[in-house]
């Protein structure tokens, strides 16, 4: 197991190396704006241009570029300079991932909660009324598209504009005072980010839980005279519950990135706008820096879940 | 000596959708204690969706289950689900076939052998552990104090349905219902669970009713015999009379047309033409009638009972031929002649 | 009475590599470790063995659905042991398999008079589309099906019509030998003798050789003139059928006999 972690370990680097590459490459390649035309301002002549270029390094060849990033990178954990202004970039990430943690992680223990337990029920009273209005209503949740739910619950329920003023609007969370704090302006975040996820976890849940109660084994534990109870949660839900695990450490790692839209919404500074914005500005080294982060975060993520996946199914070992 | 279990007109039927499944259509049997009673039938007999409901298994709002099954005194049927609960894998004890699939695999045997005295007896841990670790022996299990934390997956087939008929064990049942316990094991493990189901039975006083399609295990472990087909039972005799003398047209094709190891090279089996009937539409009188080479009008129109072949017997036959019909349609087939 | 095939020396290794579900440290698993066998044209030839003994694998082998590792195997003065899968070719057309799982050896999409009809295009024979559907239907009524049921489903059949689907599929080509691998035990045991007995009436109409594998002894003795007894990837007794049940003489041959059940009723 310990020489499975240390190669998945290298892995990681390798593929933090290639994404970057990747990454420099459609900078270039993709006309984006020209990071030295935003930052030098209104109607900059040639020569400002060039002497902003040489500045940042881009009249270099992009193998050199990239070398230094990466020498950067891993010989200081430097993640170089924003190009819109010029300040580090991982003092500012580092700012940012607090937030974007708080957020992801708090909204996946909601979604695992609600979507377990709602697929459960599904499951357990499968074919009746309460499925059909449960998996109906997951159907809803996974349409409405992320900002819509948040728009719509600022609209609803916010404090300052909202009709029902019951929980803190946009902008509540860097306002906040203390964790306790943050964490009541993040439960609107929270219900509306997970929402689409927990939908999607109710069903995936049904499904396998109805496949495994089908299974010889759950016969063989009503045999023995479980209750029925015992039977559908310990015996039914440890099998069917095993694969969510895999599905849930990929999507906590993309969101490490990906939560731009509730990010927006809430007016929350997390990683995901700040790579949004980074785009939009064509500054290459945060969005190198981003990208990196984010990648090392699924990287992570995913063989976190594959070690925890080893532990819960006893067939598999590395 | 009353009966431990008594099945008296039981009857299944599941609605789906392509029509009402008259999967058992009026049986009746009695087990007595310590005896072993085999139900052989093919798929569709009934044979075990007559089990899992003497167990309480099959209730569902689409099934529809009449009749009565009394066990130590008790109607199961009328139970209610709690207390069938405590009877199932307490005093009534199953063990099924395929022995990969049959046990959870993310957990320890040990755990599911635990779990399955720790839900009916109020015992400690270390006293379940205790029990599990004397069960695993008895069955034959190797080492038990140490594979008792092994998973399911590190057992061999064979050795999973030791495994399984120990946790069967675990609170000392009087009935064990083995549906085709070595059904998907290779022939030699077969030998040797046999043998340990049955030297257990004989330690233990358990009554088995071992479910099978296969006539040769039956003939080893069987003290009675009830031959099932199409939701009924169409023949009940003693494991001698049966293989000496039975009376039924269907065990008649089924001793002709299942080869023995000591069949000649040269002799040749005479299938059972056709194929088992829907249990959904089944054919007006016998529900055998249109595979049977000794079909009479009678049979077309007149669904047979089980009945005694002579008053008193234990022998019981569901036929409309004559008693002297069948005995000499019989010593006919035995004396190497062609159906009629 | 000559051989149809010869096999010498056959191996067959899978390696086992560090995957997810085996224990780690590479190396091989010997399935066939170095069998060797005749098959007399026209005779059944049996291979009985309890799971993992290797006679499926051999099966396979002989009609190179797998590569041996080593080997060979002489059909008809050829060594196919190493033919190229173009090479082989025209010897399929004198090979032919019958499968264990009549439920999924059938193509569920395409209609039995399709399913049969595909050796015929496949080797490029009968090329007309009526006389070819006139022989299908033919091959049809001679294993037992009503012709009529031509364009059908697979899973409007029971198991055992769909075990002679299989069946009218493998004659089709008329070929010299037929490997048939647990062909009836996935039946129920009323419908086996059908299966059984029609293939039997197969061959000695056909002249067909039939390889017979089951791990039921009781069956085999029934098919087959000669036996070949497997365990662990090896040959242990071969012999004549009635030989080798009344006086078995490896100690494996008699412990798997003495297992059968139901030999104390007579």
């Amino acid at each position: 197991m310990a020489f499975y972690i240390v190669k998945r370990l290298l892995w990681t680097v390798v593929l933090m190396v290639l994404i970057s590459a990747i990454t420099f490459l459609l900078f270039y390649v993709l006309p984006t704006a020209d990071p030295a035309a935003l930052r030098a301002g209104r109607s900059p002549s040639p020569e400002t241009l060039a002497l902003i270029r040489e500045q940042l390094g881009l009249d270099r060849p992009l193998i050199e570029q990239f070398w230094s990033f990466l020498r950067d990178l891993f010989l200081h954990f430097d993640l170089g300079n924003s190009f819109v202004n010029n300040e580090p970039v991982r003092p500012t990430l580092l700012d940012r991932i607090p937030a974007t943690l708080f957020l992801v992680f708090g909204a996946a223990i909601v979604w695992v909660v609600v979507g377990v337990t709602i697929g459960i029920v599904s499951a357990v009273f499968r074919g009746t009324i309460w499925d059909r209005i449960l998996m109906g209503g997951a159907l809803l949740a996974i349409s409405a598209p992320v900002y819509w739910l948040g728009l719509i619950g600022l609209f609803l329920f916010s404090e300052d504009i909202g009709k029902f003023g019951l929980l803190p609007g946009s902008g509540a969370y860097q306002d906040a005072d203390g964790v306790l704090g943050q964490a009541h302006a993040l439960v609107m975040p929270w219900i509306v980010l997970s929402a689409a996820f927990a939908a999607v976890y109710a069903r995936l849940l049904r499904a396998n839980l109805l496949e495994t109660l089908s299974e010889d084994y759950i016969r063989t534990a009503r045999a023995k005279g479980l209750s029925e109870r015992r039977v559908v949660l310990q015996h039914g839900l440890r099998s069917a519950g095993t694969p969510i695990v895999t599905v849930l450490g990929l999507d906590i790692g993309i969101l490490f990135g990906g939560a731009i839209l509730t990010e927006t919404v809430f007016n929350i500074p997390g990683v995901g706008r700040y790579a949004f914005e980074a785009i939009s500005r064509g500054d290459l080294a945060t969005i190198q820096g981003t990208t990196v982060f984010l990648a090392l975060g699924v990287a992570l993520m995913s063989l976190l879940v594959d070690i925890i996946y080893a532990f819960l199914d006893p067939r598999v070992r590395y | 000596m009353a009966p431990l279990l008594e099945v008296a007109d039981l009857k299944v039927h599941f609605r789906t959708d392509d029509g009402v499944v008259q999967a058992v259509d009026g049986i009746s049997y009695s087990v007595q204690p310590g005896q072993t009673l085999g139900i052989v039938g093919e798929s569709g007999s009934g044979k075990s969706v007559s089990s899992m409901t003497v167990m309480g298994l099959t209730r569902s709002p689409k099934s529809d289950i009449s009749g009565t099954v009394t066990f130590d005194g008790r109607d199961l049927l009328s139970a209610s689900n709690e207390e069938l609960r405590k009877v199932r894998g307490n005093d009534i004890a199953m063990i099924f076939q395929d022995p990969l699939s049959s046990l959870h695999p993310f957990y320890k045997i040990g755990k599911q052998l635990m779990e399955a005295v720790r839900t009916h007896r109020d015992v400690s841990k270390a006293q379940a552990r205790d029990r599990a670790v004397e069960m695993l022996g008895l069955v034959g299990i190797p080492e038990p104090r140490r594979r008792i934390d092994s998973y399911p997956h590190e057992f061999s087939g064979g050795m999973r349905q030791r495994v399984m008929i120990a946790m069967a064990l675990m609170n000392d049942p009087k009935l064990l219902i083995a549906d085709e316990p070595t059904t998907a094991l290779d022939v030699t493990v077969q030998a040797q669970i046999l043998k340990l189901i049955k030297k257990l039975q004989t330690e233990l006083g358990t009554a088995v009713v071992m479910i099978t399609h296969d006539l040769g295990v039956v003939a080893d472990v069987a003290d009675e015999i009830a031959v099932m087909y199409a939701g009924r039972i169409v023949e009940h005799a003693d494991k001698r009379t049966l293989f000496d003398a039975p009376r039924h047209p269907y065990t008649w094709g089924l001793l002709r047309s299942i080869p023995r190891l000591d069949t000649a090279r040269d002799h040749v089996l005479v299938p059972i033409p056709g194929r088992p009937p829907s249990l959904i539409t089944k054919p007006s009188g016998c529900a055998f009638n249109p595979r049977c080479v000794y079909a009479t009008p009678e049979s077309r129109t007149t669904d047979p009972v089980l009945l005694p072949t002579a008053p008193g017997s234990g022998h019981l036959v569901a036929c409309t031929l004559s008693e002297e019909q069948r005995a000499s349609t019989w010593k006919g087939i035995v004396g190497g002649e062609d159906p009629a | 009475m000559t051989a149809l095939i010869e096999v010498r020396d056959l191996v067959k290794e899978f390696p086992i590599r560090g995957e997810m579900f085996t224990r780690r440290g590479a190396g091989t698993v010997r399935a066939v470790g170095g069998v060797s066998f005749d098959v007399m044209e026209g005779e059944t030839f049996g291979l009985v063995g309890e799971s993992g003994c290797g006679k499926s694998t051999t099966a396979r082998l002989m009609t190179r659905l797998l590569d041996p590792t080593s080997g060979t195997i002489n059909f008809r003065g050829t060594d196919i042991a190493s033919l190229s899968r173009k090479q082989l070719k025209p010897v399929r057309r004198e090979m032919q398999m019958i499968f264990q799982d009549p439920y999924s050896s059938l193509n569920p999409r395409k209609t039995v008079g399709s399913i049969i009809a595909e050796p015929f295009l496949i080797h490029e024979v009968e090329k007309d589309e009526k006389a070819r559907k006139t022989r299908v239907q033919s091959l049809m009524e001679t294993v037992g099906l009503n012709p009529e049921h031509y364009n059908r489903l697979p899973h409007e059949f029971s198991g055992g019509q769909r075990q002679r689907i299989g069946i009218a599929r493998a004659i089709a080509l008329e070929p010299k030998l037929i490997v048939a691998d647990e062909p009836v035990s996935a039946l129920d045991v009323s419908i086996q003798a059908q299966v059984l007995n029609l293939l039997r009436d197969l061959q000695r109409d056909m002249g067909l050789t039939l390889v017979f594998i089951a791990h039921d002894l009781s069956v085999v003795r029934y098919m087959c003139d000669r036996v070949a007894v497997m365990y662990a990837g090896e040959i242990v007794e071969l012999g004549e059928s009635d030989q080798l049940y009344t006086a078995p003489t490896h100690e494996y041959t008699k412990q798997l006999l003495a297992a059968v059940p139901g030999q104390s009723t007579h």
